[in-house]
């Protein structure tokens, strides 16, 4: 059985812009995928393709309108109280921009805390024992945990928020666009981190992402979306060296890289 | 390079007030930029790039100050210019155009009215409509009367980088200054941008100075570039050469750190560390605490740049230490 498994489902808001009685607008359609345990999956496509959106659904944070999404083979639609509560332990998820994703006034140790607080998962002696682990398998240090979000550099923040959403030892992490906020030698620590810890704990991750090489680089499988729906899917060597869906192709081309620019001599004069 | 340099910076120094003294975001930079060439500056957030471009625009914060150099456009020292002759430089000689074209618009104007500023502003006296018209036709807008009517969140980002680049040829500049253009846009419009840039440049014969981070951008939309790190030029030399065969430490760190989309898929090479805070400026090199293979020279000695090969300079001891 997958992990998560994804079934026709369909998302649809009413246009803010239109006011109240307009038509309804489908962000995401009939979409379906797997997700096996340990693995990682990438979600690439352009800005309003619905990536986002699907995310947001997985973790059971936005309702759907059709469709079903089942965790280890149980539908989300039907969890309530324990049984979701179990559920969000089970499913995390890290964000693009995170000091957007963390209280300013709360201390990063505190942060940590309080998750591990609310889940009940280890006693509160146990706590701060804990709270050190998970900064150093980030690459922080404990002494760190007294300090707030705006005294940590943007990678170091991605970090956290990391720790944060690991702390539960989540089978399930949604990474929405987690590099793509960092500088590119930080984006490449971050990737370099988020790889390592997948295959020492062994957690599946949904790679949400617009960046076609960054996905190429952490996920063995791969989804395109493109106006809410998956146009493509496969291995991302296949998807990527042939790809058969022209907005593939067109999404392909239009990243500049700087090998294949180099390679085709498209590097200008110089 | 043959003709004078629209651009050219020497030895540029600008630093920022702070309680703890006068801290340097830009040290001794130099940057030369001719006609109809783009050149590209490139570095990591706080390397200064956005500073210097500033500083060209004249446009630094209060607390920035320039304490040393000089910068020139079209042979004018901008550093000199009175305030009265500002506004009619600005947009006239260099124009700039900003990473969010959505934050950079004003959301309760109409483009139009939005643009008839620019136009009045180098044209008195003169109906702007036509211009506008035409300005945004230019830009590879095909319903220029639609878009002139609209607000700016009403066009997507693609359209309103447009408007940007067609309100910053109003005044036909010689310089066009783009600070991470294509940043906050999808990869398809960023293509388009790009393209679209090259032929405004070939078409009026602009000299752009691109600021990015972005090394594939770079690869494909720029001549030269420039590589900063802690406030001054690491490396400097033309594109295709550099980037095929990086001469600093630093640029091979960038270029091994992005992912590819061709190739073996190896781990990425982080760097290691971070950036040095302006206040803890190495008294060696910059780039030292973070370099794969530092010597002893390098913490106690600033290197100097030298001429790796023709028109490429490299700051760094390696290169002494090769030859």
């Amino acid at each position: 059985m997958s992990l998560l498994e994804v079934r026709e489902v369909t998302i649809r808001f009413r246009d803010a812009t239109q006011g109240a009685g307009s038509a309804l607008r489908t962000a995401v359609d009939r979409v379906s995928l797997t997700l096996d345990r340990g693995t990682s999956l990438g979600l690439v496509g352009e800005s309003g393709s619905g990536k986002t959106t699907l995310g947001k659904a997985l973790l059971r944070l936005l309702p759907i309108d059709g469709g079903e999404i089942l965790f280890e083979g149980q539908s989300l639609a039907g969890l309530r109280g324990g049984d979701l509560k179990r559920f969000r332990r089970r499913a995390q998820m890290i964000f693009q921009d995170p000091m957007g994703a963390l209280d300013p006034r709360q201390t990063v140790g505190s942060a940590l805390d309080e998750v591990l607080a609310v889940h009940r998962l280890i006693p509160r002696e146990r706590r701060p024992a804990r709270i050190a682990e998970l900064l150093g398998q980030v690459g922080l240090e404990s002494r760190q945990a007294t300090r707030y979000p705006h005294e940590f550099s943007g990678g170091q923040r991605q970090r956290v928020g990391i720790a944060r959403a690991l702390a539960l030892e989540p089978e399930l992490l949604i990474a929405d666009e987690p590099v793509s906020a960092l500088d590119v030698s930080v984006q490449a620590q971050i990737l370099n981190l988020l790889a390592d810890l997948q295959a020492q704990l062994g957690f599946a991750c949904l790679f949400i992402a617009h960046d076609l090489a960054v996905v190429r680089y952490l996920c063995p499988r791969v989804a395109v979306m493109c106006r809410g729906q998956i146009v493509e899917s496969g291995t991302t060597e296949t998807v990527f060296s042939s790809p058969q869906h022209p907005y593939t192709a067109q999404l392909l081309a239009a990243v500049p890289d700087v090998q294949a620019a180099l390679e085709e001599g498209r590097a200008r004069r110089g | 390079m043959a003709e004078s340099p629209v651009l050219a910076v020497n030895n540029l120094w600008v630093a920022f007030r702070t309680r703890a003294g006068l801290l340097p975001a830009v040290r001794g930079l130099d940057l030369e930029v001719g006609p109809g060439e783009t050149v590209a500056l490139v570095g990591e957030s706080g390397c200064g790039k956005s500073v210097t471009a500033l500083s060209i625009m004249r446009l630094l914060p209060p607390t920035a100050v320039i304490t040393e150099g000089s910068i020139r456009v079209d042979g004018v020292e901008i550093r000199d210019l009175p305030p009265a002759r500002l506004r009619e430089w600005r947009g006239r000689k260099v124009a700039y155009v900003f990473q969010e074209p959505g934050s950079a618009l004003n959301p309760v104007f109409r483009v139009g009215h939005q643009m008839a500023e620019s136009v009045r502003q180098v044209n008195p006296g003169v109906d702007p409509r036509p211009v506008i018209r035409e300005l945004l036709t230019l830009t590879g807008l095909s319903d220029p009367d639609r878009v002139a009517a609209s607000y700016p969140h009403q066009l997507s980002g693609g359209m309103q980088q447009r408007v940007m680049l067609a309100m910053a040829l109003a005044g036909r500049p010689d310089l066009l200054i783009a600070d991470e253009p294509t940043t906050a846009l999808d990869v398809s419009v960023q293509a388009q941008i790009l393209r679209l840039l090259r032929d405004l440049q070939a078409r009026f014969h602009l000299s752009i100075l691109l600021i990015t981070h972005n090394l594939g951008v770079v690869a494909q939309a720029a001549d030269r570039m420039v590589v900063m790190y802690g406030g001054q030029m690491v490396e400097r030399g033309p594109v295709s050469a550099v980037l095929a065969r990086p001469g600093h430490p630093y640029t091979r760190a960038l270029l091994a750190a992005v992912p590819t989309l061709r190739g073996q898929r190896t781990r990425l090479a982080a760097i290691e560390g971070q950036i040095p805070a302006a206040d803890r400026m190495p008294v060696g090199c910059a780039f030292q605490p973070r370099c794969g293979q530092p010597m002893e020279i390098c913490a106690t000695t600033l290197p100097m740049p030298a001429t790796f090969e023709e028109e490429w300079v490299v700051r760094c001891h390696c290169l002494k230490s090769a030859k």
